[in-house]
């Protein structure tokens, strides 16, 4: 008997067919182009309870999803389908007639005809139960043992920050504190206090430092800055601290190192911190040297060797493996005679990795130890403004003409910030809340608020909207600074958004502040009878403090090359504004003015020239209302500004300033 | 250097009034394929990848500035001042009629007119609004992203699923349409089905046109009425197409109903 034959006639028989659709272990779905079913097979309606009449005709796909998946479906499976056909091994969950959702992994494909129309969707189905099981339980252990260490480091990271608010009130009123005039005594304790709070505050850092780069919130920061006065600013720091110890501090760096790279130049300085800050602690006698060695220089990069040698106590073969582990001192009686957290060195070798770099130590116990590490970077073309020491000197009544509503719930910034008002004679009111916020602005006039973003109740972000919202001007136009201790890069956009001009970073320095309240609010005016040379040199000081370039390097990323071309570019088209701002002063000509006001309107969004708006449109007022002599006195005005505001380019370009501090 | 139209992947084609494109949630500026050609003669043509999405560069992710729908609207403004587009006309779908309507708040004047397809303030039910979706249905779509965009299935699933025929063809296709990251996608899920931008409606300045699905789950009629309503200068058109998508379900009714509105 030929039993193939045989075989051959089932398989091609519908039989054949409908039994292998009925029973493969998959479920199959046909449905017309919107998904309304039109077969089913066994198996699906196997799994899904359903009888066939119950979903054929009846049911589309999307009736089978739960609703959030829906929105899954129509917004990207749907489209993925028009768009290539086929998407495959997607995960949703099918609903039972039973109601219980089932994990299901689908695969589909658009049914075209010959001509290419749409006639309808495929969808083969897997059931995957089991499989998700496992998967979603394996998933949660992962996330749970994730998120525990998280917690753990979320929480150090929070203490930290708390503990970080206090010592720095407690530092800047020493800071106050130290300008007034005590006995010898009571200076020697302020000096003691000034100490401890300092080595606490930099014991808080490193823990913030730590948990920071286990959270993974650390990234490597790539910027220009010159390394030689990176290095020179660090031995003129701990140069004095070596000769109390008397310990000599040598700085050797090779003449011909470049002015300046790219890298991380804070994660430098802290690696090298810790490092000259060990070695004067563990050496008593000889010296501390910090060679730079350039081993290898090409016009794009540089290879700097750092090598700390100091003539200290050394660390013997057993405790060398030890030393970078976090919380750990090469032995306990380093603890005892030398205090420390144990933190530094783990620090500094976290921070080489983040810098594709490692640490290398060579040491002798009773002979002294050698750090070393290398790092690769980048040549920059620019030069880079280093930021020197600013001395805050107010002059008598500078700010007399102000006044400044100060919102804050916390006592010790309160007195601080009032400490430093009282200091530069500047007028103010102080409340404790939002609400009392928006009550003392409606009575009083201010120059500029000072608003805390943290307080209970209502914060600093609705107390803006709300004094935004306000009926009047004023309430639009009067700058309103953010106090906060959250970092500038997490809030700047809420800050903007809720209508704040700029953000002061707790802690801020005095010189902080007060450049703050010189940027945003008027300078004095000066009574008439002042001669002209000195009102005009007042009124350049005035627009210079306007003029930024804050957006600018925003909008071009920073990148120096091409700010100072634009700057170029810039400065071509201010010098032939000029001419024409002549011409239209001598012609009342209102289509040239017209057409030279326009062209300036990207300059001053760009540079956030408002007054020279204002003193522009004012300019057209006087021209269109037939007010020539105004006019010309606006003209020459606006001429005047355009002289200063090249000089100032040209400074830029020349300084090759082109670096703003965020 | 990276600068606003390499950050949003931005496509410029055509010449004439100018007409910017937004996709939605879910795709990338693929999605207008067939509806662009209908407008290549008359209008200069901006195509572009919201952050996050597409070929827009992931580096400029950045959470705080798209927690809300803000930081997209943002870019938009950005793109049409980098431009320095006049008389601009808008069109966005889904999620991103909602980010024109905050450029237009942040900017008034900046668009002349916005088409907002299938558009919704807010996804989730009030009292006394109906949305569409409970905050549970939400975390749902969070869930099953997450088990999608993973991979773990995936990845497994050749096991179990077998190849299909051209798995060379099929990798390319899965990489050139609707990229995107799954963090990334599940942060964007999350802040669009959760905003709720209602009361934004009554501050928009240019004028709109709603075009409305039918059958449509995402952006149920009813929304799209009530968009109407708040919207002080706005007509509504309650489409033949069904679906979320009829910019990719019936490109020419929705082409129709555009060109009209520009006329």
């Amino acid at each position: 008997m030929d039993y193939f034959s045989h075989l051959d006639n089932i398989f091609q028989s519908h039989d054949g067919w409908k039994s292998l659709f009925g029973e493969v272990p998959c479920g199959y779905l046909l449905t017309d182009p919107k998904g309304r079913i039109h077969t089913v097979n066994d198996t699906l309606l196997d799994w899904l309870q359903y009888d066939r009449n119950e979903m054929e005709n009846k049911l589309h796909f999307q009736d089978l999803i739960p609703l959030g998946e829906k929105i899954f479906y129509e917004s990207r499976h749907a489209v993925m389908l028009k768009l290539q056909n086929q998407v495959n091994e997607l995960n949703y969950n099918l609903i039972g007639n039973d109601g219980i959702r089932r994990p299901m992994l689908v695969n589909s494909a658009r049914r075209l005809n010959q001509i290419g129309e749409i006639i309808g969707l495929q969808f083969v189905i897997f059931s995957f139960s089991e499989r998700k099981k496992y998967e979603e339980e394996l998933l949660n252990a992962k996330k749970q043992s994730e998120e525990v260490a998280a917690a753990k480091s979320n929480f150090l990271s929070i203490v930290s920050h708390e503990v970080r608010t206090p010592i720095h009130a407690i530092l800047n009123s020493i800071e106050i504190l130290i300008q007034d005039t005590f006995s010898a005594e009571q200076n020697e304790l302020l000096a003691v206090i000034h100490h401890s709070s300092s080595n606490l505050i930099d014991f808080v850092n490193s823990v913030l430092n730590i948990t920071k780069m286990e959270v993974g919130n650390r990234v490597a920061i790539k910027e220009p800055f010159c390394i030689e006065y990176l290095l020179k600013q660090l031995l003129a720091i701990y140069h004095s601290f070596a000769q109390k110890k008397n310990v000599d501090f040598i700085l050797n760096i090779p003449e011909n190192i470049p002015n300046v790279v790219i890298g991380d130049k804070d994660s430098i300085r802290q690696i090298l911190t810790n490092l000259i800050g060990n070695a004067i602690k563990f050496t008593s006698k000889g010296k501390i040297e910090l060679n730079v060695n350039l081993l290898a220089i090409s016009e794009e990069t540089c290879t700097l060797q750092f090598v700390l040698k100091d003539s200290g106590i050394g660390i013997s073969k057993d405790e060398l493996n030890n030393i970078f582990e976090p919380f750990t001192q090469a032995n306990q009686s380093i603890h005892q005679q030398f205090g420390g957290t144990g933190l530094g060195l783990s620090i500094s070798k976290q921070l080489l990795h983040l810098l594709d770099s490692e640490m290398k130590v060579e040491s002798e116990l009773g002979k002294g130890s050698t750090f070393m590490f290398e790092l690769i970077m980048p040549i920059s073309k620019e030069l880079v403004r280093n930021n020197e020491s600013f001395k805050v000197s107010v002059q008598l009544d500078q700010f007399r003409h102000i006044k400044i509503l100060l919102v804050d719930d916390t006592y010790s910034n309160i007195l601080i910030i009032k400490r430093y008002f009282e200091m530069w004679n500047i007028p103010f009111e102080h409340v404790f809340s939002g609400t009392d916020a928006i009550i003392t602005i409606q009575k009083q006039n201010f120059d500029l608020v000072l608003m805390d973003i943290n307080m209970p109740e209502m914060d600093g972000y609705e107390t803006t909207k709300m004094i935004r919202s306000l009926e009047g001007k004023k309430f639009q136009q009067i700058p309103i600074i953010a106090l906060s201790a959250f970092k500038v890069s997490e809030i700047k956009f809420k800050v903007k958004r809720s209508g704040m001009n700029d953000i002061l970073h707790k802690p801020f320095k005095a010189i902080q502040l007060f450049e703050t309240i010189t940027k945003w609010t008027p300078t004095q005016k000066m009574p008439d009878e002042t001669s002209l040379d000195i009102k005009k040199e007042l009124v350049k000081k005035q627009r210079y403090d306007y003029l930024s370039l804050n957006k600018i390097c925003e909008f071009f990323d920073d990148d120096p090359a091409v700010i100072k071309d634009y700057l170029k570019t810039v400065l071509n088209e201010l010098k032939v504004s000029i001419k024409e701002f002549t011409i239209a002063k001598e012609q009342y000509s209102q289509d040239i003015y017209c057409s030279v006001t326009h062209k300036n309107a990207s300059n001053i969004s760009m540079f956030n020239l408002h007054i020279l708006k204002e003193k522009m449109s004012a300019g057209e007022e006087f021209l269109k209302n037939g007010q020539n002599e105004l006019f010309v006195e606006q003209c020459n005005d606006i001429i005047l500004f355009f002289q200063q505001f090249i000089d100032w380019i040209q400074k830029q370009i020349d300084n090759g300033v082109l670096l703003y501090e965020k | 250097m990276t600068n606003i139209l390499t950050q949003n992947n931005v496509t410029i084609m055509g010449n004439g009034r100018p007409i910017i494109f937004v996709h939605g949630f879910g795709c990338d500026q693929n999605m207008w394929r067939f509806i662009v050609p209908a407008f290549e003669q008359e209008y200069k043509i901006i195509l572009l990848d919201l952050v996050g999405a597409g070929d827009s560069d992931p580096t400029a992710y950045n959470e705080h500035k798209y927690a809300t729908l803000h930081g997209h609207a943002e870019d938009i403004v950005e793109i049409c001042e980098f431009l320095n587009l006049k008389d601009v006309i808008f069109v966005g779908h889904s999620v991103s009629a909602m980010i024109g309507i905050l450029a237009d708040i942040q900017n008034p004047g900046i668009f002349s007119k916005l088409v907002l397809i299938g558009p919704s303030p807010c996804y989730i039910n009030k009292e006394e609004y109906f949305g569409g979706f409970e905050q549970e249905d939400i975390k749902g779509l969070l869930e099953m992203m997450e088990s999608n965009y993973l991979g773990w299935s995936a990845s497994l699933a050749p096991g179990i699923m077998g190849n299909s025929n051209q798995p060379e063809l099929q990798e390319e296709l899965t990489q050139s349409f609707c990229k995107t990251d799954a963090t990334i996608a599940k942060h964007f899920a999350r802040v669009t089905f959760l905003s709720d931008n209602r009361k934004d409606l009554s501050n928009v300045y240019g004028e709109c046109l709603v075009l409305q699905c039918r059958e449509d789950i995402i952006a149920p009629e009813a929304v799209g009425k009530y968009v109407h309503q708040n919207i002080p200068k706005s007509q509504y058109i309650l489409m033949k197409a069904t679906g979320h998508c009829p910019h990719m379900s019936a490109p020419k009714e929705t082409i129709d109903y555009i060109q009209s509105f520009l006329k």
